[in-house]
């Protein structure tokens, strides 16, 4: 028996217009009425709302009446539109049969398009090519039908034309879901294996899982298991997605939904994981499962030493929905105690910045971003370094190794020269160019993930007016001469200004740092020496000369509280540094690295 | 006995300097009268209050007070003989500018018990009295101090300038010795600072004028204090030298904590428990006497933190540096510890001075006082925080 059911994701470049046409998708069916319509529902944390970007896929079921009479249940499952959780993408797309692959009118294919149109093609799921923003002034849907083509392979006839604002198209979307998406398979009396695709955490629940039932049924009372660890719950509920979460008594063969089982530590949940039963296990888990692991890491520290504990505990907040952010406290001499975090690649850190100073209100020294290394060492023994003052004496190492990842920009053409410079400076292997039409051309390299931390997405943009896109995944790691770069002030190590790249930039970036942190550094009571050194040999020096004068010279006609008020001032602004040995470092001098200009 | 220091504002000049920014107004003569009748009305509702105190100093600046009549000024001394005790008065300062004005004042100045006048030179280079936009000139200083030797006065301070754009170290040298000629027996040279709101600190901002390198000033400081010292002048406040026995009493109360009271527009108060400052307008200053209100803009509190932070500045902007005793009684900390932390201070160059007793701090210790003083005041912090802790 056929199923009424399909289930499908939308999956564009960032500002596609994603969000828009779901919306239209909500209204149209009912699930939501128009007065209850805030523009993009589904993405629901402020931040996502404000960057137009979605960070969490939220799942929602929809009743479509369609003109053969019958009636269907349309699961659409939102995407983050983000490489960084590419991963996450990949296990929301499994969990479909279809994708709805969207470009706007006026900018064609993006990064973003083509990655997520590959990683919908890996996963064998139906393909349908939308051109959005057709009613836009500067729409060129010619060229983009010919990209689209170009890019999936389909014929003209197949692209829907839509203004998911406007919500011209949109019926064909829906007949186009219907006809093109298979229906999911039934397979009922098999042993269950339902796919988590993402996971949150309720406060009264716990975490809960969002699965797509692929074989078997699923009840409330039954015992389940997860594949990666032999832990098992008992299914306290079941349900599906409208607005909010709808209980139900069971899930079967081709849903998509959740389950609560008391787990209470959201990182036993992982995404991409299989659950089972106990009583009827299935012997081999769905396939596509990774451990996943974050990519950069930075230091992190309240700004008031007082403030560390409050500062775990919003991070453990924070982990609770968010199993991608790892954290482990650290501490720096000149920092103080802190944490080190792990993230799934820089916009990921800079939501989880910026949502706990939001959010949870912490004021933050956040250290420059690095990559994870691993060092191979002479013992053989190899070990992963995801903060750069713990990386091993140099004698004791063999090699370093350094994340790789293969990138691919999209750019108009004009700009090709450009960007092959911009590559090839950041230590870049060419791979291939790929005319997308006359004007458009994707460009693939291999690059350090280190490169990429560093600067290389504001230099993207810069040399090439904002046009080009980026997307890239890792492709595992390769040894690399880097070496380490440490500042020294006043001959002491400052580990918080350690920092990890390769030999051939260490001199010139060692030299500019001094001079930035010379800028930075206030003139104090005594000379201050800033130095870059490699291991032992110093490859720059620069220092910040002794105050020679802060003194309120008059202090006469009795306005004393002024001459105090005076001191305090000073105080205050001695009070938000940092330091190291006897010198005092200002809180922006731990992120000069990021201001340095190149 | 209750000491009291008296401060009066007189806030008017004929033309404001460039870098001042005490206040003053345009000199105006029907308005200097309304503003010594609000005066007397000022000094009228403080005297019950100080009764019974002795008036220990009196100083009257500005502004110019110099442009007062020989009436006006009777009058005023009059209405405060009347109002306060006087009997014990040691020391009688009256703020001068070296302008052209008869022998006869400064005579009825002496008469009337003025035994110390403070002449504000500020250079005895031309083009530097004219970058600060002083209206006299180096000639008027030489008349004034014929003037003031036909006089004869008890005391007599000069104050220079140092640190004025287009000075040089040599014509720093030249004001100085020029000051020493004229035989006074107190000093003060205080650095120039460009206060906000001031046209020289407009200009400043405009890159119109080339501010002296700190480098520079700081060996003008140098060098002035060695110089004064060969000539027998004890340096006894950051900006302030005098011979042994001539030091401003009314100054060394303001730092010393001492009860004062200022009388006049923007004049400032202190009772031991809190400051207050008169209203900053001469029209509202008689707006105010005229109602039979005290003219007060605002007053503020100590708390025990600002005793405690005005205690250690204060302090250490004197010679007689910060009493170790005093220090621990106030703040309730073994000064060694304080100590063990400034150790490092003195590496590169000797700021400080520690005889076990009493804790000073040098010439060049005295120009990065403010960084020492918060240092300090981190310090102190530092130390209560790991009490808390322990």
């Amino acid at each position: 028996m056929e199923l009424n059911v399909r289930n499908f994701s939308i999956i564009a470049h960032i500002d596609h217009g994603k969000s828009t046409l779901a919306d239209r998708m909500l209204e149209y069916t009912g699930t939501i009425s128009q007065r209850d319509m805030k523009s993009q529902v589904l993405d629901d944390m402020d931040l996502e709302r404000e960057r137009g970007i979605t960070i969490k896929s939220h799942p929602i079921q929809m009743q479509y009446q369609h003109k053969d009479g019958k009636k269907y249940t349309l699961n659409l499952i939102d995407t983050p539109g983000h490489v960084d959780f590419s991963y996450e993408v990949s296990r929301s797309l499994a969990a479909c049969e279809g994708a709805l692959l969207l470009v706007d009118a006026s900018q064609g294919v993006e990064a973003q398009t083509v990655s997520n149109a590959y990683l919908a093609i890996d996963n064998d799921l139906v393909i349908i090519p939308i051109i959005n923003k057709i009613d836009l002034p500067g729409a060129d849907v010619t060229s983009a039908i010919h990209q689209l083509m170009d890019l999936v392979g389909c014929d003209e006839k197949e692209i829907i034309l839509t203004s998911a604002k406007s919500g011209k198209g949109l019926e064909d979307v829906f007949q186009a879901i219907i006809d093109r998406v298979p229906a999911p398979k039934s397979l009922p009396d098999e042993p269950l294996r339902a796919l988590i695709f993402d996971s949150i955490f309720d406060s009264f629940r716990g975490a809960i899982a969002y699965v797509r039932i692929f074989d078997g049924e699923i009840k409330p009372g039954e015992i389940i298991r997860f594949f990666t660890n032999s832990s098992s719950y008992e299914v306290m509920e079941l349900g599906y997605f409208k607005m909010g979460r709808v209980k139900t008594k069971h899930l079967v063969s081709g849903d998509v939904g959740y389950i609560v089982g008391g787990v209470k530590d959201i990182s036993k949940i992982k995404v991409g994981d299989t659950i089972t039963t106990k009583n009827k296990p299935a012997e081999n888990p769905l396939p596509g499962y990774r451990e996943i692991k974050p990519m950069v890491f930075s230091g992190m520290y309240p700004v008031d030493a007082e403030d560390f504990e409050d500062l775990r505990s919003s991070l453990e907040k924070m982990t609770l929905n968010d199993s991608s952010l790892f954290y482990e406290a650290e501490t720096s001499n000149a920092l103080g105690f802190g944490f080190r975090c792990g993230y799934l690649g820089l916009l990921h850190m800079e939501i989880v910045q910026e949502r706990l100073e939001r959010e949870f209100d912490q004021e933050l020294i956040t250290t420059m971003p690095n990559v994870r290394y691993q060092a191979i060492m002479k013992n053989g023994k190899m070990i992963e370094i995801h903060n750069p003052s713990y990386m091993p004496e140099a004698g004791d190492i063999e090699r370093v190794e350094e994340p790789y990842v293969k990138a691919e920009i999209i750019v108009q053409s004009d700009y090709l020269g450009n960007i092959l410079k911009l590559c090839q400076e950041k230590r870049g292997i060419y791979k291939t160019t790929h005319y997308l039409d006359t004007g458009k051309v994707q460009i693939i390299y291999e690059l350090p993930l280190g490169e990429i931390v560093f600067d290389f997405f504001d230099k993207l943009k810069s040399v090439s007016r904002g046009y080009a896109s980026l997307d890239y995944e890792p492709i595992g790691f390769r040894p690399g001469d880097v070496v380490k770069l440490d500042i020294l002030i006043n001959n002491e190590p400052v580990d918080a200004l350690s920092w990890i790249l390769h030999r051939d930039n260490s001199f010139f970036h060692g030299r500019e740092l001094c001079s930035k942190l010379k800028e930075l550094i206030p003139k104090q009571l005594y000379e201050v020496v800033i130095q870059a050194a490699i291991g032992s040999k110093i490859i720059a020096r620069t220092t910040v000369k002794a105050l020679r004068k802060n003194v309120t010279a008059k202090c006469y006609g009795g306005d004393i509280t002024r001459k105090r008020k005076l001191l305090e001032k000073q105080k205050e602004g001695k009070k938000r540094m940092k330091q190291v040995g006897r010198v005092e470092i200002p809180q922006e001098a731990f992120l000069a690295v990021l201001k340095m200009e190149h | 006995m209750k000491k009291l220091s008296l401060y009066i504002h007189f806030p008017f000049c004929l033309k404001k300097c460039r870098y001042c920014d005490f206040y003053s107004e345009s000199f105006d003569l029907p308005k200097v009268d309304k503003w010594l009748d609000a005066l007397i009305r000022e000094i009228d509702i403080w005297k019950t209050d100080y009764f019974d105190f002795k008036i220990y100093t009196l100083f009257f600046g500005g502004g110019s007070p110099n442009l007062l009549s020989s009436t006006q000024f009777i009058r005023l001394l009059e209405s405060l003989k009347t109002a306060f005790d006087m009997s014990e008065l040691t020391e009688f300062t009256v703020e001068t500018n070296p302008v052209k004005r008869d022998r006869e004042f400064l005579m009825l100045l002496k008469d009337t018990g003025v035994n110390r006048l403070n002449v504000g030179v500020q250079s005895f280079i031309e083009n530097e009295l004219q970058t600060l936009g002083r209206i006299h000139t180096v000639t008027d200083v030489f008349d004034m101090f014929e003037n003031l030797d036909a006089v004869g006065f008890d005391h007599i301070g000069l104050d220079l300038i140092y640190g004025i754009p287009g000075q040089s170290i040599d014509s720093w040298r030249d004001s100085l010795s020029y000051a020493l000629n004229c035989g006074v027996d107190h000093l003060s040279l205080y650095n120039l600072s460009y206060e906000e709101g001031t046209p020289l600190s407009k200009l400043l901002e405009q890159d119109k004028i080339n501010p002296i390198d700190s480098d520079v000033e700081k060996q003008m400081y140098l060098e002035a204090c060695q110089l004064l010292l060969e000539n027998g002048y004890h340096h006894y406040e950051i900006s302030n030298w005098a011979k042994p026995g001539s030091e401003s009493r009314h100054n060394r109360a303001y730092w010393e904590g001492k009860r004062y009271l200022g009388l006049g527009p923007a004049a400032h108060s202190y009772d031991g428990k809190s400051r207050w400052w008169n209203v900053r307008s001469i029209d509202k200053y008689l707006e105010l006497t005229k109602i039979g209100q005290l003219p007060v803009d605002s007053q503020e509190e100590l708390t025990e933190q600002d005793r405690e932070i005005e205690h250690l500045f204060l302090r250490l902007r004197t010679s007689n540096g910060l009493s170790r005793s005093q220090f621990e009684n106030l703040f309730h900390i073994d000064f060694d510890r304080i100590i063990n932390k400034l150790i490092k201070l003195n590496i590169d160059e000797e700021y400080w001075i520690f005889d076990g007793h009493r804790f000073k701090l040098t010439p060049g210790g005295w120009f990065v006082s403010d960084s020492i003083i918060n240092t300090i005041l981190g310090f102190i912090e530092e130390i209560r925080n790991d009490h808390k802790k322990s």
